[in-house]
């Protein structure tokens, strides 16, 4: 886990639930922001009911965050729910930001998914993952064949999408060895289990800290299997997947993670 | 510990997870171990070998009989019921877990897994479950 690039986002994005009181920002005010973080954006597309409890954390929430200099910032508010903070006297504490620009495939989104990645391989395959430059899928050209990947789709009450861990046979065959103690040469029936099993495992770590810290309520899903020479794969749209290439002793490998907001 | 002449069911329908656990089981000297690919599968060894059965590692979500209806037919069944359980899960998830629990599994391993940290959940069901199994 400590090999985990870090990388540095100013912004905290936060998604709030369908239902908020003075239990949803337990986590947030359980550990003080970073240092980097200069903007915390608190994202209320999926809410609709605002108990009143959730009005003094608000409170709490902005007074912490003006004494560290951080800004606050809310998106995507319903009528209805503005109303409420109106009706309330809080709404002056929102910030709300009318343009929805706060982003889903952010840092705090991809980061579980590289600290897990990273896991997974150093624990399972004792072996040391590099990531390179995260970089959108539309201005990455992969620099090997693809020819095997696990795919698993992602779905959640405020957006869908999907992830592909892709392997060259090379470094798949490399860390297959590794993992099974045996040697092999060429992709079979044993070693396929080996794509989802990880992507799934990946998935698992990923899900389980994105449902905790930012309520995304992610939903279980079961990894496919694609084989093929030089795999191409086609996701929504290349212009929103980002790809996050890997290195490690046994070779190349990348994962792209597709995000497309539910309407 | 539990007697390592014993065998250990393990119960995935991945490969790669069966032999993960099978080469961890054998650093902790458990080396006498039966495999399955799914719920259905282990069931069926477990009725042939269950005398000899020290204890269950199982995934969660697996094709035929899930872990969860796997562990179901276990608990009520009188000549088998005994046996401890461990789940293998890659989620995380409190209420899993919690689920999985309260159906009567004894404890819970998170993939990914090292040997060592296998052998720590074994050693901690072991205790648990020492009173049940030596009834």
């Amino acid at each position: 886990m400590n090999a985990a690039k870090k990388i540095k986002d100013p912004i905290f994005h936060l998604s709030l639930p369908k239902k908020i009181d003075d239990t949803t920002l337990n986590n947030f005010f359980s550990q003080k922001p970073a240092d980097h973080i200069r903007e915390v954006h608190l994202d209320f597309s999926l809410t609709e009911v605002v108990e009143r409890t959730f009005y003094q954390s608000l409170y709490r929430l902005k007074r912490e965050l003006s004494t560290d200099n951080i800004e606050l910032k809310s998106f995507n508010i319903s009528k209805s729910v503005q109303s409420q903070f109106h009706e309330s006297g809080t709404e002056s504490f929102l910030n709300i930001v009318k343009k929805n620009n706060s982003r889903l495939v952010d840092v705090h989104f991809i980061q579980p998914f590289i600290n897990a990645t990273v896991n997974v391989l150093q624990v399972q395959a004792k072996l040391e993952c590099k990531m390179q430059t995260p970089t959108l899928k539309s201005n990455f050209k992969i620099p090997y064949d693809v020819d095997i990947a696990g795919v698993l789709s992602l779905v959640s009450d405020a957006f869908m999408g999907s992830i592909a861990l892709s392997f060259p046979k090379d470094s798949f065959l490399k860390i297959c060895s590794i993992v099974y103690g045996m040697e092999f040469t060429s992709i079979d029936e044993q070693t396929e289990d080996a794509a989802a099993e990880f992507l799934n495992m990946i998935f698992g770590g990923a899900k389980a800290e994105l449902n905790k810290d930012r309520n995304y309520n992610i939903q279980k899903a079961l990894p496919t299997v694609i084989r093929a020479e030089s795999l191409n794969l086609r996701q929504y749209s290349a212009e929103s997947t980002l790809t996050l290439p890997f290195q490690t002793s046994a070779g190349p490998f990348h994962i792209d993670i597709e995000i497309v907001k539910k309407t | 510990m539990f007697d390592p002449t014993k065998k250990v069911l393990i119960v995935d329908d991945m490969s790669m997870i069966r032999r993960i656990v099978k080469q961890s089981l054998a650093e902790i000297d458990y080396k006498n171990v039966i495999e399955a690919k799914d719920g259905q599968e282990g069931w069926n060894l477990l009725n042939v070998h269950h005398d000899d059965i020290s204890f269950i590692i199982s995934d969660w979500n697996m094709p035929v009989l899930t872990g969860i209806e796997f562990l179901e037919k276990i608990r009520t069944s009188e000549n088998v019921k005994q046996i401890p359980f461990i789940f293998l899960t890659a989620e995380a998830d409190v209420s899993q877990i919690k689920q999985a629990i309260d159906r009567g599994a004894d404890n819970y391993v998170l993939k990914p897994f090292s040997p060592a940290s296998l052998k720590a959940k074994i050693e901690q069901t072991y205790t648990k479950v020492k009173g049940r199994i030596a009834a």
